[in-house]
């Protein structure tokens, strides 16, 4: 191929799975399908972690384990470092998979288990031994060689799982949501082993999870994948602060999405007006708007400022509204405010709350900068 | 605190107990009494040694009552009849253990992992043998390879005789006991959970090392109740085996049917001697199921 190609490729791959219809429909020739991928690609570069982030059951685990050869895909190919795997069973295919369960086989020991892949492979006894060593002095596990994995902690089971993956050097490592089985606290250490084990071996990584923080924390890049499609893959800022669509918009939690239309262009200034409700918000000049077309704004809570009184600031959007109610969100609080009709939602600190005397009722006002502006076309 | 049960709770104890006592405890009770004391199973006894003492004097007769005290039952359990009788039980049900487990195995893997077009079908056909009475199983295994059939016409001429030898035991055996198996392993091999495969096969394993180092050591508790639950009913096996043998003494009686020809042959001590070896078997097997199922 004369194009240099990406180290994996996964092209136009769909799969549906025939869903259980009753026997008099079965004889009537009624077949339901559940369509789980549609047409689904997307590539990833030598070394990158991708992480896949959807809702579950949107076909994050399906896509997985097509990867691996697991599942069969009724159409598309899978590319793996030049090389289309598309006919390799999965013992063959040098894809390992952690498993969000696990999966530690509970008959064998911690060393064993890690061992496995090796054993399958045919390879010498003695550099298993030295490999099985090495991996498990790198993760930490070498005082818990010999024990059972029921026996383990969450987190421990957790680094066995990844240590058996990691034993036989695969050119690709598959994650399937390994932080959802564990306990919140132990999540984030988990978390900055896994990337610092990922960047330590440079092993390409494809990790799969519903929660965008940790997505945020841990990409090169995010795919998001919505209706078996990938609905935006691109670096972690472009998801979040440049959403293509309001699918990835609301599912990054940016709030304030709202439906308006572009009311004057002023491109000496650098700004584009467009018209909410009754306000106007200026966003940063983009030569493709036309004054009279609709368009959708996006803003992220944590872009908004909220002042008692009215400030001096280079900020474009200043903004009067009442305060409409506050909840808990994490360690701040989450304010939402109604601005001429328009609802706007901000986040606050606990110290700005009691400082700002705000309740329900109180007038504040909110504040962006027109670049927090960002047009979802 | 302990809360005294009521009046209603007793006497669904009491009954249960009564109802146990009656149809089981009963006549096993019997037939272990009469190993420990055989002239209980024979009254006739003390008229026998009486007539000899009229008969052929003193000496004689206490000769008999040493023999007979001597245990008979030890005595029957040596004879020709039960010695073989024990032979070809071990050795059919041994064939036939061969035969459930190869076949058997592959099955019920299919039957736990896979879905497919028939399954339900093929799913209820393996619980037949189960519920149909043995006598029905004798009576096919006759018209499939029977001697005037044309597939046992076809066999006997190339001289394989089977239906009414000791073979057609084998066979007998296989259809009644086999769903046992089938039954135990397939929900064996279901409690396996189907990531702990995949893993496996993600880890470089090909299909036959993933069963034989994943599944097989994680079911093997279930396998191994499946064939002692399939060999003790094959051990049982009677009414198939009663048509399908041709029930030569010391040559092709089974320990079930040898109880049965026995004492219609006036035989008790060699009835109640098979007995008593098929009731500690059945215990042995029950036991030793339930030590495998129970730990967990």
């Amino acid at each position: 191929m004369s194009r240099e190609m990406a180290f994996l490729k996964v092209e136009g791959i769909s799969k549906s799975f025939k869903e259980p219809v009753s026997l008099r429909e079965k004889l009537s020739g009624v077949e339901r399908e559940n369509r789980v991928l549609r047409d689904l690609s997307f590539e990833a570069e030598k070394g990158e972690l991708l992480v896949i982030l959807g809702s579950t059951g949107c076909g994050k685990t399906t896509l997985l384990h097509i990867i691996c050869g697991l599942i069969k895909q009724d159409s598309g190919h899978i590319y793996l470092d030049g090389e289309c795997i598309d006919e390799l069973p999965p013992n063959k295919r040098e894809v390992c998979l952690v498993f969000q369960d696990f999966a530690l086989f509970p008959h064998m020991n911690v060393a064993d288990n890690i061992a496995y892949g090796l054993f399958t492979r045919g390879i010498k006894r003695e550099i298993i031994l030295e490999r099985v060593k090495d991996v498990l002095k790198k993760l930490d596990l070498f005082p818990l060689r010999y024990r059972k994995p029921e026996t383990l902690s969450g987190g421990e089971k957790q680094r066995v799982a990844l240590a058996r993956a990691l034993v036989v050097q695969p050119k690709l490592l598959l994650f399937d949501e390994p932080l959802s089985n564990l306990d919140v606290n132990i999540r984030k250490s988990v978390r900055k082993e896994i990337q610092r084990i990922q960047r330590e071996y440079g092993l390409t990584s494809i990790y799969v999870t519903h929660d965008q923080y940790e997505a945020r924390a841990l990409a090169d890049r995010i795919a998001v994948i919505h209706n078996g499609r990938i609905e935006q893959i691109g670096k972690p800022e472009d998801i979040f602060y440049r959403p293509q669509t309001e699918f990835v918009a609301s599912f990054t939690e940016a709030e304030n999405i709202f439906e308006g239309r572009v009311s004057e262009t002023r491109p000496t200034e650098g700004l584009t007006e467009v018209t909410v409700g009754n306000t106007k918000i200026s966003t940063a000049f983009d030569p493709d708007l036309q004054v009279g077309q609709d368009v959708k704004l996006m803003i992220r809570p944590e872009d908004i400022i909220i002042a008692k009184t009215k400030p001096v600031t280079s900020a474009r959007n200043v903004l009067g509204g009442k305060v409409a109610g506050f909840t808990p969100h994490g360690s701040m609080f989450k304010l939402e405010i109604d601005v001429n009709g328009v609802p706007v939602s901000s986040l606050i600190s606990r110290i700005s709350l009691e400082e700002f005397k705000i309740k329900p009722g109180s007038n504040v006002y909110v504040v962006f900068k027109s670049s927090a502006v960002h047009i979802i076309k | 605190m302990a809360s005294r049960p009521s009046v209603y709770t007793m006497l669904l104890f009491v009954s249960g107990v009564t109802f146990f006592a009656i149809f089981f405890l009963s006549p096993l009770g019997a037939l272990v009494y009469s190993v420990v004391n055989p002239f209980y199973a024979d009254p006739a006894f003390f008229q026998r040694v009486y007539n000899i003492y009229l008969n052929l004097g003193p000496s004689k007769a206490f000769e008999e009552l040493l023999n007979l005290v001597g245990n008979p039952i030890i005595n029957s359990l040596q004879s020709d009849i039960i010695v073989s009788a024990i032979q070809v039980s071990l050795i059919t049900t041994a064939v036939s253990s061969v035969v459930c487990i190869a076949f058997g195995t592959p099955l019920a893997y299919i039957l736990s992992r896979y879905d497919f077009w028939g399954k339900s079908v093929l799913d209820t056909a393996v619980d037949l043998p189960m519920v149909l009475p043995p006598t029905v199983a004798g009576i096919s295994l006759i018209l499939f390879l029977g001697p005037n059939t044309p597939i046992g016409s076809f066999l006997a001429s190339n001289g394989w005789d089977i239906i009414f030898t000791w073979k057609a035991i084998i066979l007998a055996q296989i259809f009644v006991s086999a769903p046992f198996y089938i039954r135990s392993v397939s929900t064996a091999f279901s409690s396996v959970p189907l990531n702990l495969e995949l893993a496996a096969k993600n880890l470089g394993a090909s299909p036959l090392r993933t069963f034989y180092t994943v599944t097989l050591p994680l079911s093997a508790r279930g396998v191994f109740a499946g064939w002692a639950m399939m060999w003790a009913r094959a051990m049982g096996e009677f009414g198939a085996t009663l048509m399908v043998s041709n029930n030569v003494p010391g040559q092709s009686y089974t320990l079930t049917t040898a109880i049965y020809w026995e004492f219609w042959a006036g035989g008790l001590f060699q009835s109640i001697s098979a007995a008593v070896v098929l009731l500690i078997v059945s215990f042995l097997v029950l036991i030793s199921v339930r030590i495998l199922m129970g730990r967990r």
